[in-house]
């Protein structure tokens, strides 16, 4: 059967919508949460990056934000479930290769629950180069992942 | 006391009215009270002086290296922005680093946090809490045997300043002024516990008579509708009953109450006070403080929540433009002192108003010891860090001793520990059979048992 192009844009709406539609309430919630978790890393390791950018670095801001990432990042993995990708309908970055390759996400996400640990001990320390350090440690961490396993914008 | 003929009912003669039930109070027998002629309270179900429950609300946070105790445990030391509750040092006890845990959630600033303190889980908003605040759960269990079952304070002249919710549509409304709270605690209704005469008003017979009257037809609705409306009206004949339980007590002499003493009428307020200047906000909370001290030893309330500031902290210095929250986010770090000196200086303000605030609790001489010694004060912002408005380490202190139930003057520090524990302790001080507390990440069965004696 030979459809227009009209049906198809038809066909693809209502597939799409069908999709959507299709998953569950808990995967809705997970790609939320694990929206909603990677922003906030993001802006607490913005904030650790200006800071140590102005050469001489609110520690009050560092110790909080580090404290925050620490927090979050072993959060990840459970937002992650089977059928959680694009297969779901919802908009997501997160490719298939995450749940055809776990055993390599897993490792990342357990580099970045590390790494995190580690800037969240440098910051409580103070110590200037160590915090540095641990700043590379988890930057490399999260491009990583977001290498192999995030769509681009 | 705990033989049931002297409980609290022993006070009323039951009656009828035209056909309604009535109720009316009798005078005060000594045969309600113990040896000492203090333990007053075991006519309202308890055999010790009244333990009343309170919060003390501040917002935007501190600045964690400038608040936070580098010691723990008993004569903590005392940072800069601390330093102004030396003078009661001894009844407060500072707990630092435990966190909203936000379990995949964003940090809403000013709500995320104050959300979970308050009800044990994070929401974006009031309305769609998931429970009541706790100061609610504790007023419905012991807040029934005094005038108002509770009493919500603003000190930023605002009614809709408050932070204590039934439910996500029912918010307690607040008395924003010391005049109103004058009004309200001490006008013409106020019955003095300490006289010896007293007269039941008629015009609380009558009305007392009418709502009785409507009690089995509210039962007979209650059974007729559905889930939804059930849960409507219930909220509704809660309000009722509160007004049936406040005008039985109408009808009633108050127990007396030792260190209740009425006070002097207020000077007449200024006109147009702003009560975003710091200087005048002060001024006013410590007014009211005063004045709800005196509330809670005259026993016309048990629990209380008092705003200092709003959530997003809406001080400001006279004379500036730019106030405390929105110099959290544009004043600099000076980098030559490590801070935000702004910002600095309206969390060092906002510790001096809480210091008043203890200081007005524990002038109060009650039994052996002060007013505080028979209370609880949960005293919490809504963000740590103030510049981040980050939830991690939201600063808490308690002040009081329960009535002999928890320690004071302690530092404890407990760095990733869900904040809703502190929650669950103050239920369990204040008697309710609660095990746990929160929903998710931040449910709980821990209490904070370092504060336990």
């Amino acid at each position: 059967m030979k459809l227009s192009g009209r049906a198809t844009a038809i066909l693809i709406a209502t597939t799409g919508a069908v999709a959507a539609s299709a998953a569950t309430p808990q995967i809705v919630a997970a790609v939320n949460a694990r929206k909603a978790n990677y922003k906030e890393i993001g802006g607490a390791f913005k904030t650790i990056n200006d800071e140590i950018k102005s050469g001489n670095p609110d520690m009050n801001a560092v110790k909080t934000a580090a404290r925050d990432i620490a927090a979050r990042a072993p959060q990840q993995l459970k937002y992650f479930p089977k059928g959680s990708g694009p297969e779901s309908g919802i908009k997501t970055r997160a490719k298939a290769v995450i749940w055809a390759d776990q055993a390599t996400f897993l490792k990342g996400q357990q580099e970045l629950v590390a790494a995190s640990a580690a800037l969240q001990t440098a910051a409580m320390s103070g110590d200037g180069a160590a915090l540095a350090s641990a700043r590379t440690r988890t930057a490399a961490a999260c491009k990583s992942c977001h290498d192999r396993f995030r769509e681009e914008d | 006391m705990s033989n049931p003929m002297y409980g609290r009912r022993a006070f009323l003669l039951k009656g009828a009215l035209g056909g309604a039930a009535m109720t009316v109070g009798i005078p005060l027998l000594d045969a309600f009270l113990d040896g000492n002629g203090a333990a007053f309270a075991a006519t309202l179900g308890g055999g010790r002086l009244p333990v009343r429950f309170g919060t003390w609300f501040w917002g935007c946070g501190m600045i964690p290296d400038r608040w936070q105790p580098k010691a723990t445990g008993s004569g903590y030391d005392l940072p800069p922005q601390l330093a102004p509750i030396k003078a009661v040092q001894q009844h407060v006890s500072v707990l630092s680093g435990f966190d909203v845990i936000l379990d995949g959630k964003g940090n809403l600033p000013h709500i995320s946090g104050n959300t979970a303190v308050r009800t044990g889980a994070p929401t974006d908003n009031w309305q769609t809490i998931q429970g009541p605040t706790l100061d609610v759960i504790i007023a419905d269990a012991i807040g029934a045997g005094s005038v108002f079952r509770s009493i919500d304070l603003s000190a930023d002249g605002n009614s809709r300043t408050s932070y204590s919710f039934r439910n996500g549509n029912s918010m307690n409304a607040a008395v924003p002024t010391a005049a109103e709270l004058y009004g309200k605690l001490f006008g013409p209704d106020f019955h003095d516990p300490n006289k010896a005469e007293f007269t039941p008003d008629p015009r609380y017979i009558a009305r007392r008579s009418v709502l009785s009257a409507v009690s089995e037809q509210r039962r007979a609705l209650l059974a007729r509708v559905g889930a939804a409306d059930r849960a409507r009206l219930d909220q509704y004949f809660t309000a009722i009953r509160e007004v049936e339980e406040k005008l039985s007590l109408k009808l009633q002499k108050p127990p007396p109450a030792e260190a209740c003493v009425l006070p002097g009428k207020l000077a007449p307020s200024k006109a147009d006070v702003d009560y975003t200047d710091v200087a005048e906000r002060r001024a006013d909370h410590k007014l009211m403080a005063s004045l709800l001290a005196m509330g809670l030893a005259c026993n016309q309330t048990r629990i209380f929540n008092m705003a200092y500031s709003t959530a997003a902290s809406d001080l400001r210095r006279a004379g500036n433009t730019t106030g405390y929250h929105q110099s959290t986010h544009e004043e600099l770090v000076d980098r030559s002192i490590g801070y935000q000196p702004t910002v600095d200086h309206f969390a060092t303000e906002s510790m001096a108003a809480w210091a008043d605030f203890v200081e007005a609790l524990a002038a109060i001489k009650e039994g052996d010891g002060t007013l505080l010694d028979n209370m609880l004060v949960f005293a919490h912002s809504d963000v740590s860090y103030a510049k981040n408005h980050d939830v991690t380490g939201i600063p808490v202190m308690l002040a009081g001793r329960a009535g002999g139930k928890v320690k004071t003057g302690l530092h404890i520090n407990a760095p990733a520990e869900p904040i809703s524990r502190i929650g669950l302790t103050l239920q369990q001080v204040m008697g309710i059979p609660a095990d746990a507390w929160g929903q998710d990440a931040m449910r709980t069965r821990r209490p904070v048992s370092e504060i336990l004696v």
